[in-house]
């Protein structure tokens, strides 16, 4: 194909066309290919613009050339100069690509790479440095970092709400890692996985490149970073694990059967809070420490989990608890209180228990049931019976461990159920069930009538529970006629 | 922990009542203690308890020991009279009309107090005047605080249907201490109306008094429970004042029967309690 340059038509065909007559300018025009027309006027608007994107375009060097792919599909035209090159395609137009950013645009395989063509000029960032766009990604650049480009998903992700005045400019390319790549930006990271790009940074990154980054022990991140279900915690998840972050506890690594085990007690909404350590060895095996207690990973075993004894008392109001206390109580809600305690539930998990009971018990009952938290006795819930809207037969069915209920005794409105007072409680009301001459209560619960079969949940005479309670001077209502092995009261009634 | 339906825990009562009553030897011809067996219901499992089989383990009936000591439980058995007051002092079942009955309450550990294996049993005078008090009641956000009396006796009774009954005499230093009581019990009944909006039944246990008679020695109201746990009687209340002494009487009916005529009832109350 004859190639004519704008140089040439000024130079060489205009003055030949003059001279030799008019039946040789039609054919000099006709030659001219697309695009180079328009890579001319972008070389002529150019001239003498300032060199804040660099240097100013010199004198031609070369003739427009054809661009082609790599199943030499004509694509568009290139000029090359001096200091850069003007790229036209007829989509983008023709726009002129200098310096570091035509080095690494070069680099890619121009436009005939997976940049493609670029379809504005380079411009300048209110951050510093200068970008360029083009069809198929964009390229950054500053001094300080040099020049990369950004494609794909991760161009997508770092374009995404303020990613990109969190990350700043890229200081690397677009990376491969096992699973994926890496991106590594002056504010942080995006890992791009199966999954999607996902952005990592501050103490999260730190920690998540101390164990390794993306070929560590958490793999790549599935998840960004999000807020916990703690107030002012973070949180990212990996293939393989979690950091968690908060002012007070820093960033910290949980993974493996630790993770596991507290994801299925609800994670930092649990008792346990937050993590406090990474995963750390101990003797035959890992831990993590957390605000609250410790999850044990001993080697070939299930996770346990130990909490920290912490109780709280508060005063409370009529409000809260609307169906157990009603105008006409004798004991009202300034002579309450509201006990917050921990207990080890079923599962051998530490739960928080709330626990209403008269003001001069609340001690006793702290007593107790911080001994039966050292014993790990499992208790299976501790709730306020209005839960169950203050019915006892539900509350009862539910096998709740409760004390306040304000109420009458069946069937004579003029005698209130010791229950009303608050100082006396009923704990795993299935495992030890009420016992009248015909019934026995909740329904279930008779084969716990076998006292000497203990299993889970019962109160037995030598266990923490009633000694707990003997100690406080609090009789068991096991030793009556008609046992009722869930009762412990403060009179003995 | 003793929060029976209504039915199933007199049901239980009665049952009591039978051994009880064999062993104290009480209840006259006039007025037979109620001694019926089991019903139906006793029997039977339901969602809230079930049954007591015979092969279950369970610890032998404990005789009951004298007024004044204590029972298996520990627990006080309370005295069949208070000071001067004694079953006289109460109107006897016949007052209260056809089908009604002594009715001997064998107590319940779990709710703090034990029986004396009679109708009528000691009361104690601090814990008696806050348990007369409603619970629930929507315009009473503060109680009247109730003159303790010197001495209280119940007596209890089961009526037709084994609708509940209850009396008690309370026994003042002075009649000015008594009239107090009958004022905060007629400040109780004015207080306890009907509230603005419906009440739902998952709502909290509300109860609504519906004042008849109100006078300076006369209380007559009716009450009604409605929400969670409401109780399915209609309660008939009578309170009067005999000099020194007040009585109360509470007597339950069937929320679509006829209800007491209080006016008739009240005088026979004022009589017993007179004696």
């Amino acid at each position: 194909m004859f190639a004519v340059n704008s140089w040439t038509v000024r130079l060489v065909v205009l003055p030949l066309a003059l001279l030799l007559g008019l039946l040789v300018l039609p054919a000099a025009q006709a030659a001219v290919e697309p695009g180079d027309s328009a890579i001319e006027a972008r070389w002529v608007a150019l001239q003498g613009t300032p060199g804040d994107l660099g240097p100013e375009l010199a004198a031609p060097n070369d003739k427009p050339r054809d661009v082609r792919n790599s199943q030499n599909v004509l694509l568009g035209r290139v000029q090359d100069f001096t200091a850069g090159s003007i790229f036209w395609s007829t989509g983008t137009g023709a726009w002129d690509v200098r310096g570091a950013i035509r080095d690494r645009y070069l680099a890619a395989g121009g436009a005939g790479g997976t940049l493609g063509f670029p379809t504005a000029a380079p411009e300048t960032l209110a951050s510093g440095g200068a970008q360029q766009v083009f069809t198929g990604g964009r390229i950054y650049w500053s001094d300080v970092t040099g020049a990369h480009a950004l494609q794909g998903a991760v161009l997508a992700r770092y374009l995404a709400g303020a990613t990109a005045a969190l990350l700043k400019l890229p200081t690397t390319d677009e990376t491969a890692v096992a699973g994926g790549s890496r991106t590594v930006f002056q504010g942080g990271e995006i890992y791009r996985s199966a999954v999607g790009a996902r952005v990592v940074s501050g103490a999260i990154l730190a920690r998540y490149l101390a164990l390794g980054g993306s070929t560590g022990v958490l793999g790549m991140p599935t998840s960004e970073e999000v807020a916990a279900q703690v107030a002012g915690a973070r949180v990212s998840v990996f293939a393989k694990g979690r950091i968690y972050w908060s002012a007070g506890t820093g960033a910290r690594a949980v993974y493996g059967g630790i993770l596991a085990k507290y994801l299925a007690m609800s994670g930092e909404r649990a008792y346990l809070g937050l993590p406090k350590s990474s995963v750390y060895a101990v003797r035959g095996g890992h831990r993590v420490s957390f605000i609250y207690g410790y999850i044990t990973q001993l080697s070939g075993k299930s996770a346990v989990v130990t909490g920290y004894w912490r109780a709280s008392v508060r005063t409370i109001t009529a409000r809260e608890i609307p169906y157990t206390y009603r105008s006409g109580c004798p004991v009202g809600p300034a002579s309450l209180r509201r006990v917050k305690m921990p207990y080890y539930d079923w599962a051998g998990v530490p739960r928080l228990g709330d626990l209403i009971v008269r003001t001069s018990a609340a001690d006793d009952m702290q007593r107790v049931f911080k001994r039966a938290f050292g014993a790990r006795f499992p208790i299976r819930q501790i709730r306020p019976v209005d839960v169950w809207k203050g019915s006892d037969i539900a509350a009862m069915a539910a096998d709740n461990t409760s004390a306040f209920n304000c109420r009458k005794v069946t069937g004579n409105p003029y005698r209130l159920s010791q229950h009303s007072y608050g100082h006396a409680i009923d704990i795993n009301t299935v495992e030890n069930p009420y016992v009248t001459a015909t019934q026995v209560y909740p329904a279930g619960s008779r084969t716990y009538l076998n006292r000497r079969w203990v299993r889970k949940g019962m109160i037995v005479s030598s266990g923490p529970i009633a000694a707990g309670m003997r100690a406080e001077g609090w009789p068991w209502g096991a030793r009556w006629s008609h046992p009722d092995y869930q009762h412990f009261s403060a009179n003995g009634g | 922990m003793s929060a029976f339906p209504p039915r199933r825990r007199i049901s239980f009562l009665v049952t009591v009542t039978a051994a009880v009553a064999v062993l104290a030897g009480c209840g006259g011809a006039d007025d037979p203690v109620r001694q019926a067996g089991p019903s139906p219901s006793t029997e039977s499992v339901s969602s809230a308890g079930e049954a007591v089989v015979p092969a279950t383990p369970s610890a032998p009936a404990t005789p009951l020991p004298s007024p004044g000591k204590t029972d298996a439980a520990g627990l006080v058995v309370p005295a069949r009279t208070a000071g001067d007051l004694d079953e006289l002092s109460v109107p006897p079942p016949s007052d209260l009309g056809r089908g009604w009955q002594q009715f001997i309450d064998p107590g319940d550990v779990a709710e703090g107090y034990t029986g004396n294996g009679a109708w009528v049993r000691e009361r104690g005078a601090s814990e008696v005047v806050q348990a007369v008090v409603p619970l629930g009641c929507a315009g009473l956000t503060s109680p009247p605080v109730l003159p303790v009396p010197q001495h209280a006796l119940e007596a209890t009774y089961r009526g037709p249907g084994d609708a509940p009954g209850v009396a008690i005499v309370l026994d003042y230093a002075s009649s000015a201490q008594a009239s107090r009581f009958v004022a905060g019990m007629a400040k109780i009944a004015r207080s306890c109306e009907e509230p603005a909006g419906k009440v739902r039944a998952d709502d909290p246990l509300t109860v609504v008094v519906e004042p008849v008679r109100i006078g300076a020695r006369t209380v007559l109201d009716r009450r009604r429970e409605y929400g969670v746990g409401a109780s399915e009687w209609l309660w008939s209340e009578m309170v009067v004042q005999h000099g020194a002494r007040v009585g109360l009487l509470i007597l339950a009916s069937p929320r679509s029967s006829e209800a007491p005529d209080l006016n008739r009832l009240s005088e026979r109350l004022r009589t017993s309690v007179s004696r």
